[in-house]
């Protein structure tokens, strides 16, 4: 056998390993509902926020948490706990994606997207991110 | 009734458009007559066809400065009539950021390329000589794609391009709105301004930067193909090499640039978070990389020369990849900063299909290329007609590969017979590795990256069948694929790292061995007496560096001593091999950058320190692990790390309110003693909302990152409101000797004083005057004395108040108990001593002036090298 058979043999394994180990590693895009039949496991959620009611964060108390309700694309709305500060205007921003898990009643979401309108690059709208966890940037 | 507009500038839009119909024409002129002057080569007629193609691409450059020229007038100028400048700026501006506002937009950033591509063009038109004809049509082709994307030509439903010199009253989220039937509506008319964030420095250098690295791999890419053309499949790599190298020095200098601007500007603390858009530039560096190593194997031994097309090829695929990625709005849900979609994402797919077609028209020949033309013709109908069908598109695309490949492997094969079997100790073998490893690394990149494209692709029938098969075989991998709803992975960065540091390993180790190889075959005597001090030094080094960073998981020291091995060796090289010529040390100076990269990386991300700790009573328990924010009240002092922090108060300078915030630290006398101060601010917006950016302490060591995660924004008169309110009063029964604690200040009952100054207050015979001498210790430690007053006069008493404007604090002695010795004192503070305070996250990055020397040396270390070739080979064409 050649080297150079056994290099590509190994390259397409490794391959094969990266493309398998990045589909099992992804998250899904869900709904409320979906994520509450798998409690514990994390999805993607995406959605509106509920300006009629409270958006509550103490700093005061604790400056790592701010709540808030969101209604999903299904119209199911769910009371959301953040675990980081809240997003300089947070009000203003159309559509959230938030990726976490459910627990109980609630969606813990330690990461927010926002998109808020007419923002960033471009004309429509543009899109904005908070991570909690402390090992989420380089 | 036509409306007759007042103060538009219409006129000078019609020149834009002038000069965007002519830099099109231009560009295809050249394409088409640099075409024919190859056809008609050594002819008669060669002479006058290259005469039109310059003179195509004349007239494109020209046109391309011309648009540029315009746009910039426009913004200077402020002419909101023009939706680009209405979106992208605003009156009230910094001037010096209006170059951010000319590539903000789509429009401007593929002119800035466009713009790039020309200049470079015409440095290529002088140096090619006879590979001029073949490599310019390519370059002019590539052109006139990129002048069609500012066309803004609507044919039937499909738009070809945007303009730039669209009016706002013509723009189709405009032309029915009430106002723009006004004729003056220009009169109060202000932009929509610039996004905050690229109000930065490294804005104004980060684009353009990127952006000429993005045009260099067009050249490399123009040989190779120029090659295939040509059915010359050797001499191009020579001539190209320089291309190569420029861009990856180029290249790689714009993607640090934009991780320095990530640093410095935005809030996420870091300068790599393997977002969509980060990884979408980095892919095509990295193969780039590959590509010039490989070209080097080759001139060496004539060896690997598919490859080297190949990755030279996929280096400029891959930028158009990327491009198509941010810029057609499929990243949508996953990437911070992307573009969003302008309609274009046909006409990029167009431009990215046509350019993996190319190649592989030019390996066929007769018979073969007509039936393919036909083959990938009626392919491309059926796939545009049905809106880019996955499946027919995903042929075309593979067809046209396999073409490539297989005839390139023909011709190779007629022409020389099959390839040698490299030697296991030689450096091509070893660098040839090292290419793939890096091709791998890209590969595992751009897939992850690329998952908004394959839910696309999944989505119908893929997904049915990927349904139809968990049926039959349920697990996890097949359902997720028939959901075609996959997201990011949820920690990002974990998934990358947990491949690319391997890859980082393996592309250390080779690094800082490399140089010793000999090309063909190394005396292995020399081999291990050479690499034996290397990696002794390296180890002793990993062993006191991971020691004293206290690193311990096995990935990170290894990736530790492959980054110190890379410096080492290099070094090493570089003071006994080359004794420290310079013409020959440019590789080994890149490299070394290199490898510091990596060491900086590693040290500054892996052993970054998060000291706004919060030790808050509220413990969330372990759902919430992330307690990185903290709260400090204004004149509050928090111990941070090795430092005490006091936030001292905002201030407000134009649209920024910045927060001053002292860092101290125990002197010798063991009192706190200001080492530096650090003004993060908010920038207010109030039209695309208020951006927070932070300010960081640069010492040679380690950084300091702070920054306000958030902080109540007040409006003026909140403010006056604040200043002027007081809170609830809090009363406490004191001892002399006795300390109570305001939100800002450490309230001590020093003493009584019962010799009160008769004539200060107005007492008279028979008062019993008593004062409370209170000592206000501020966290800055600056002691004020105030003394409330308690008067009985007959029956009846009366307090004499002391108000401490500088810590909006006020006191009252309101009761004294002579048998208890207590006195009654009542704080009250004002409403703004509440209010103010700031939520910070402060993050200590250890060496990363590490990373930063890398990239200037690497930068420095590639430039050297293309000068070296250039100058070469120069000398040989005068010699010659």
């Amino acid at each position: 056998m050649k080297k150079g058979h056994i290099v590509a043999i190994a390259i397409i394994a490794v391959a094969i390993g990266m493309i398998i180990s990045t589909f099992l590693d992804s998250s899904t895009y869900a709904t409320f509902e979906e994520a509450m039949e798998q409690p514990g496991k994390e999805f993607h959620v995406s959605g509106k926020l509920n300006l009629q009611k409270d958006m509550v964060y103490n700093p005061e108390q604790n400056a790592n948490l701010f709540s808030f309700y969101l209604v999903d694309s299904e119209g199911l709305e769910k009371k959301v706990m953040f675990n980081g500060s809240k997003p300089q205007d947070f009000e203003r921003s159309e559509s959230v994606v938030i990726t976490g898990k459910m627990k109980g009643d609630a969606f813990l979401a330690d990461k927010i997207l926002m998109k808020c309108p007419s923002k960033y690059n471009d004309g429509k709208e543009g899109l904005k991110e908070f991570k909690s966890d402390p090992s989420a940037s380089l | 009734m036509d409306i007759v507009y007042q103060g538009e500038h219409t006129g000078w839009g019609t020149l834009g458009n002038l000069f965007t119909v002519l830099s099109f024409s231009g560009a295809l002129l050249a394409a088409v007559a640099y075409t024919f002057a190859h056809r008609y080569r050594s002819t008669s007629e060669e002479g006058s066809w290259r005469k039109i193609a310059r003179t195509g691409y004349f007239l494109h450059s020209i046109s391309v400065l011309g648009i540029i020229g315009v746009l910039f007038y426009l913004l200077f100028n402020h002419y909101f009539e023009f939706h680009y400048v209405w979106q992208h700026s605003n009156t009230a501006m910094p001037m010096q950021y209006i170059l951010s506002c000319f590539w903000e937009g789509q429009e401007g950033s593929f002119l800035l390329w466009t713009f790039w591509n020309m200049v470079l063009g015409h440095i290529l038109m002088r140096s090619a000589r006879e590979w001029e004809f073949t490599t310019m049509a390519i370059v002019a082709v590539v052109q006139a794609f990129l002048a069609s994307m500012l066309l803004g030509v609507y044919i039937g439903d499909v738009h070809i391009g945007s303009n730039p010199f669209l009016l706002l009253r013509e723009h189709p989220d405009f032309r029915d709105l009430p106002f723009v039937q006004q004729a003056d509506y220009l009169k109060n008319l202000d932009g929509r301004g610039l996004n905050p964030l690229l109000q930065n420095w490294w804005m104004t250098i980060h684009p353009p930067t990127l952006f000429l690295g993005f045009s260099a791999t067009l050249f490399p890419f123009a040989y190779a193909v120029a090659g295939i053309w040509r059915a010359e499949l050797r001499s191009w790599i020579k001539p190209a090499l320089p291309w190569t190298f420029f861009g990856i020095s180029i290249l790689g200098t714009g993607i640090l640039m934009g991780g320095a601007w990530a640093y410095e500007a935005l809030s996420f603390g870091g300068f790599w978070a393997w977002d969509p858009v980060e990884n979408a530039s980095l892919v095509p560096w990295l193969t780039l990389v590959a590509g010039g190593h490989v070209m080097l194997v080759n001139q060496r031994n004539g060896q690997s020369l598919i490859t080297a097309i190949f990755l030279i090829f996929i280096s400029f695929i891959l930028i158009l990849y990327s491009t198509f990625l941010t810029r057609s709005g499929i990243l949508g849900e996953s990437s911070v900063h992307a573009f969003t979609d302008l309609g274009m994402s046909g006409q990029l797919l167009i431009y990215l299909l046509f350019f993996v077609w190319l190649p592989s028209a030019f390996v066929l020949r007769d018979k073969a290329l007509i039936i393919w033309l036909a083959v990938s013709g009626s392919l491309l109908v059926i796939s545009l007609s049905a809106g880019f069908m996955k499946l027919v598109t995903f042929a075309f695309l593979s067809v046209s590969l396999y073409i490539m490949l297989n005839g390139l492997r023909k011709m190779l094969t007629a022409a020389e017979g099959p390839e040698q079997e490299e030697n296991i100790s030689s450096r091509e073998f070893w660098m040839f590795v090292g290419a793939l490893v890096l091709l791998i690394s890209a590969f595992q990149i751009t897939f992850s990256t690329s998952t908004p494209v394959i839910n696309k692709f999944l989505a119908g029938n893929l997904a049915s069948l990927f349904a139809w098969l968990n049926d039959l075989m349920p697990n996890e991998l097949f359902a997720k694929l028939s959901e075609a709803k996959l997201a990011p992975q949820q920690d990002v960065i974990k998934h990358y790292n947990a491949w690319q540091i391997p890859f980082a390993i393996v592309t250390g180790l080779l690094i800082g061995s490399g140089q010793f190889l000999r090309y063909k075959q190394t005396p292995r005597a020399e081999l291990i007496r050479r690499l034996g001090v290397v990696t002794a030094v390296s180890l002793i080094l990993t062993g006191i560096c991971g020691a004293l960073l206290e690193i311990k998981e096995v990935m990170l020291v290894m990736l530790l001593f492959a980054s110190i091995f890379a410096v080492a060796g290099n070094a090493q090289f570089l003071f006994t091999v080359l004794k420290g010529k310079l013409p020959k040390a440019g590789p080994s100076i890149a490299h070394i950058g290199f490898g510091l990269i990596l060491l900086g990386s590693l040290i500054s991300a892996g052993k970054k320190q998060f000291i706004s700790r919060n030790v808050s009573p509220f413990d969330l328990g372990k759902d919430f692990p992330n307690n990185e924010n903290i709260l400090l009240a204004r004149n509050d002092t928090v111990k941070m790390g090795d430092y005490l922090v006091s936030y001292r108060g905002d201030s407000t300078a134009g649209i920024n309110i910045y927060y001053k915030v002292d860092y101290l630290q125990n002197g010798e006398d063991g009192k706190p003693k200001k080492v530096f101060s650090l003004n993060p601010f908010i920038q207010t917006n109030p039209r695309m909302g208020n951006v927070a950016e932070p300010a960081t302490k640069h010492y040679l060591h380690k950084d300091i990152f702070t920054h306000v995660t958030y902080a109540k924004v007040e409006t003026p008169e909140e403010k006056r409101k604040a200043e002027s309110g007081w809170q609830e009063p809090s009363d406490h029964e004191l001892r002399v000797g006795d300390t109570v604690f305001t939100s800002n200040a450490m309230v001590i009952l020093t003493g009584v004083n019962k010799n009160i100054d008769a004539t200060r207050y107005g007492t008279q015979e028979g008062d019993i005057a008593v004062g409370a001498e209170l000592k206000v210790l501020g966290v800055d430690n600056e002691a004020s004395m105030v003394m409330p007053v308690y008067m009985i006069r007959g029956f009846s008493t009366a307090t004499i108040d002391t108000v401490l404007d500088q810590k909006g604090l006020a006191f009252s002695l309101w009761k004294i108990d002579p048998e208890k010795e207590r006195f009654h004192i009542r704080i009250r503070e004002k409403t703004s001593n509440a209010a103010d305070f700031i939520i910070l996250k402060a993050i200590i990055f250890p060496g990363i002036n590490i990373l930063w020397l890398g990239c200037v040396l690497m930068g420095i270390g590639t430039g050297m090298a293309v000068w070296v070739r250039v100058r070469q080979q120069y000398r040989k064409r005068a010699q010659a």
